[in-house]
């Protein structure tokens, strides 16, 4: 230390405070998850069984389905459910919007504040889950926010005619990200369950007898999820999307 | 009273602007096409001034094309949802067609793109023709895609010439129980493709056109458009305004104008904006499908599905062959952003001509000079062009833009030609008035050159002539018999001095003067005031001759002045009235010398000074040497034989030896010769021997002391 001159130190501390103040311009990533969560009694212990969605994920009686997503300090995150192919809302469920404070808890879709459940029980169950991330600076921000919040309110006076047109505008939103190729617009990657499996590994001690291979617990999710994540990298004037579609498709 | 002074010039002005305005205002009101079509090809040239490109130097390097890439015309391109696949019948489509059939071909086309996510496609292909079989294996794949949820096909519809009837794509395989909008677009008198409907009326139904159609399709099925309730031609949706309410938005069937942002073929726009290949061929969609993990470029896209310009080519603001699908992806754009084109109504056309008129007008009143004037006129003309094709480009409305631009020009043209007629018919008064002073040679000079009547002094001579006796005419005649008298002296008097290229003074009461050497100097001007007053006085000796001759004639009897001398010429006068004339000693002195011709029965007197000048010079005698009254200078008067003869030419010579000795002193003996002459049958000389004998009687009787030949004269 004694070495370390005055003029040294301004110097780092300079350069740090340059790496701090770094705007956010360049790419950042974001990440997302989907779950499905098995709430049989066996796996009461734990809260329920979550396991992340494969493409042969088998639908059953207890079984829902969960969305996890976060992104850097100030950016905003929309996680939302069409039917596929349409603009109509999935199951009405309300979309989700935060803006990212770097808090513990990772948004979540449904949200737990809608007390909305998305069942996963039939094999016919499809739907595009869509995961958006906008900078902070982006020009599309405001109006993205406005028409999710005017959907969310919407939903919860029921107005039919207010939905679908809210839907028809956020739906139209998303489709011009998907057709930009310069956008990062990409499908997400569903894996079959051996090869997410093998990924996540077999934790000794955490599973419930019966439970599947690799799974977590829902009590342990919070925390656990971002291994199971995808990265959905952004910047500003380049919104991030990934599309989760979800169920069989032709 | 009088009106101010401001207003008084705009009066004047109103005339051209308003006749144009009344004629443009029945062509309007009657929709004479002609007028429309010239409103039309300028909103063309409106839209391609918009979508026009700069091209880059010829001799750039490709640093210098890329930056000028960027300088292109500014015109937006269509919505970015709006995609097209065309069919260009090139060895690969024709190879296929001729394999598997048209309508197969198709439907694997429409399989493949369905497959890669659009919302709408939009057919602008009448299949219409082909075996029941080959329709029905189109019309199943429309169907299967349709029922698949994703994907919505619109067919097309069109109305027969007969208007009855309506041919939907696929008839044979149940087209009509397919989706569909009219693909009718019809064309402007020019040919030209400019106007669209995007509601249709057929056999009381409200139908929807192809663009319309489409859009409806892209729409939720709660939302899709729908015939209003109650009201014919009129189609609605529901809709969300900008602060998030929701509101019922409707059209109806009247045409608009298509916003034609740019050439279907230039996509430098749409690079501009970022957007991907916007124009797909079937093997590139095929290419397209074929890529994994890749987003879909027609991903919730509206496409529009038709031939290209070698098939299915239509001249628009853009080009000679734009493909027909451009129109209805125009009018979709235009449905969507609000863009369409719409022409002004009439009352507003009315307006946009009054106020061009009153502008005119008021420039009329204001620039008085003509380059003033000019610069108004191109300048207004920029306004009227830069102003409609704003409002065309930002507005979104048609102006009369050629109708105004022509009153403009033509109140301009009209202003321009009144301002010459009214100089014209000025020069035209002051030439005749012009006219009345100058003979037609000296005139021409003065036209040419108008600074010649200006004020100036000179060396001049002058005619004065007087009619004898006119005062006992004026009392006794008829005043119809005293003008004829008159204008018949007149007459012969101009005649003779305007064929001396004299020039006229005035007519004062039977008084005739005019003078030579002035407005054109001219160095032989005693010559001519000398010709003139001998064809005067021949004129009239003719006249009254003459076996014709009547009791008028023998009235014209007349003394002429004539001296030579300085004067000055100009216009005399108060603002209210002028007049071009002579003033000075000449014309005082020839009016003296002209009063005098009575006392001496000469029909012509003229000074020493005016015989001097004289180039050619008469036969004259000296009659006498008097101071007139007045004038201090002494006047030779010299008396101009009109007729001498041998026996007047030794008459002369006596009188002259006389008059040589009265002005030696030698009254006596002068007096004596006089008397001797007073009966002599030359007229002038008897008189003036007569008047001079009576003098030297006097004289003898008390000869002055200090005589000096001259007489000084007691009257005028």
């Amino acid at each position: 230390m004694n070495t370390m001159s005055i003029s040294h130190f301004t110097l780092l501390s300079c350069l740090f405070t340059l790496a701090l103040a770094q705007p956010l311009a360049a790419e950042q990533k974001g990440a997302t998850a989907v779950f499905v969560i098995n709430d049989s009694e066996e796996f009461a212990a734990m809260g329920g069984e979550c396991v992340v969605l494969t493409q042969d994920a088998v639908p059953a009686k207890n079984k829902r389905l969960l969305a996890f997503g976060k992104g850097p300090t100030g950016s905003v995150l929309v996680m939302v459910a069409f039917e596929p192919g349409k603009d109509e809302l999935h199951r009405n469920l309300p979309p989700v919007i935060v803006e990212n404070t770097g808090s513990e808890k990772s948004p979540r879709f449904p949200a737990d504040e809608d007390k909305a459940i998305w069942p996963f029980t039939s094999e016919d169950e499809k739907a595009d889950l869509f995961v958006l991330l906008v900078h902070p600076d982006d020009p599309m921000k405001s109006s993205l926010l406005k028409n999710v919040t005017s959907l969310q309110s919407a939903l919860k006076a029921g107005q039919s005619d207010a939905i679908l047109l809210q839907s028809l505008s956020l739906r139209t939103r998303i489709g011009t990200l998907m057709r930009n190729r310069n956008s990062d617009a990409v499908e997400a990657r569903i894996a079959s369950s051996a090869i997410a499996a093998v990924r996540r590994g077999f934790t000794p001690g955490t599973t419930t007898p019966g439970a599947t291979k690799g799974a977590r617990s829902f009590k342990a999710l919070e925390r656990d999820w971002p291994e199971d994540s995808q990265p959905v990298p952004f910047a500003q004037g380049s919104p991030g999307l990934l599309l989760f579609k979800i169920g069989k498709r032709d | 009273m009088k009106p101010s002074p401001s207003l008084e010039p705009i009066r004047s002005y109103w005339l051209a602007p308003i006749c144009v305005l009344a004629l443009l205002v029945v062509l309007r009101g009657t929709g004479v096409q002609f007028a429309e079509t010239l409103e039309r090809s300028w909103l063309d040239r409106a839209l391609r001034f918009r979508a026009a490109e700069i091209p880059p130097p010829a001799n750039a390097g490709v640093e210098e094309r890329i930056l000028h890439s960027r300088e292109r015309g500014f015109a937006r391109p269509l919505d970015e949802r709006i995609r097209f696949v065309e069919i260009n019948m090139d060895e690969t489509i024709a190879a296929r067609f001729a394999q598997e059939g048209e309508y197969a071909a198709s439907a694997k086309a429409l399989e493949t793109m369905a497959a890669l996510g659009p919302r709408v496609i939009a057919l602008d292909i009448l299949y219409s023709y082909g075996r029941e079989q080959d329709q029905r294996i189109l019309a199943d794949t429309i169907r299967k895609i349709n029922a698949g949820g994703t994907t919505k096909i619109v067919t097309p519809a069109e109305m027969l010439a007969d208007k009855d009837a309506l041919m939907h794509s696929v008839p044979a395989a149940g087209g009509d129980a397919l989706p569909f909008g009219f693909v009718n677009v019809d064309p402007d008198p020019d040919n030209n493709w400019r106007q669209y409907r995007l509601v249709r009326q057929f056999q009381g139904q409200t139908l929807p056109s192809l663009a319309l159609a489409a859009f409806s399709a892209s729409l939720p099925e709660m939302l899709a458009v729908k015939p209003s309730d109650g009201r014919p031609g009129v189609m609605e949706w529901k809709t969300l305004t900008e602060d998030g309410d929701i509101a019922v938005s409707t059209v109806d069937d009247a045409s608009f104008f298509l916003n034609l942002p740019h050439s279907y073929y230039n996509d430098d726009y749409d690079r501009r904006a970022g957007i991907s290949q916007r124009v797909w061929t079937i093997p590139q969609l095929e290419a397209q499908l074929a890529k994994q993990g890749e987003p879909s470029p027609l991903q919730d896209a509206i496409v529009f599905f038709g031939y290209g310009k070698d098939f299915d080519g239509k001249p628009t603001a853009h080009g000679a062959g734009e493909p027909g699908m451009v129109l209805h992806a125009t009018a979709l754009n235009d449905l969507l952003h609000g863009t369409d084109l719409k022409r002004l109504p009439l009352w507003a056309d009315i307006l946009t001509l009054l106020l061009a008129a009153l502008v005119a007008t008021f420039c009329f009143a204001w620039a008085k000079r003509q380059t003033r004037l000019l610069t108004l006129g191109i300048l207004g003309l920029v306004v009227i062009a830069a102003g409609s094709w704003s409002l065309i480009w930002f507005g979104h409305l048609i102006p009369a833009a050629v109708a105004t631009a022509l009153l403009w020009t033509l109140a301009f043209f009209g202003e321009i030609f009144r301002r010459w007629a009214v100089e014209q018919k000025e020069r035209t008064q002051r030439d005749a008035m012009l006219g009345f002073y100058f003979s037609p040679a000296v005139l021409k000079q003065v036209i040419k050159d108008l600074g010649m009547i200006r004020p100036r002094g000179g060396e001049m001579a002058a005619l004065l002539s007087d009619l004898r006796g006119f005062t006992t005419y004026c009392e006794t005649m008829p005043v119809e018999r005293v003008f004829e008298l008159l204008n018949r002296l007149f007459e012969t008097e101009t005649t003779a001095a305007l064929r001396e290229n004299g020039s006229l003074s005035r007519f004062a009461g039977d008084q005739f003067l005019a003078y030579w050497g002035a407005p054109e100097p001219c160095s032989d001007s005693a010559d001519r005031a000398m010709r003139a007053a001998l064809e005067i006085y021949r004129g009239l000796k003719a006249r009254q001759d003459s076996p014709q001759a009547d009791e008028i004639d023998g009235m014209l009897n007349i003394g002429i002045g004539l001296h030579y001398g300085p004067a000055l010429v100009g216009h005399v006068g108060s603002r209210q009235y002028r007049d071009y004339n002579i003033v000075g000693d000449l014309v005082n002195t020839t009016a003296r010398v002209e009063s005098q011709t009575k006392n001496y029965h000469a029909p012509i007197l003229a000074t020493a000074e005016f015989i001097q000048a004289l180039t050619i010079k008469p036969e004259a005698v000296c009659l006498d040497h008097v101071q007139v009254k007045g004038r201090q200078r002494p006047v030779c008067l010299h008396g101009v034989l009109t007729e001498p003869t041998d026996a007047v030419r030794a008459l002369a010579a006596e009188y002259t030896a006389a008059f040589t000795t009265y002005e030696k002193g030698g009254f006596a003996e002068a007096g004596k010769a006089f008397e001797k002459l007073t009966g002599c049958g030359e007229n002038m000389l008897a008189a003036s021997a007569g008047l001079l004998a009576k003098r030297c009687a006097e004289l003898a009787q008390d000869p002055p002391q200090d005589w000096m030949g001259v007489y000084v004269l007691k009257d005028k």
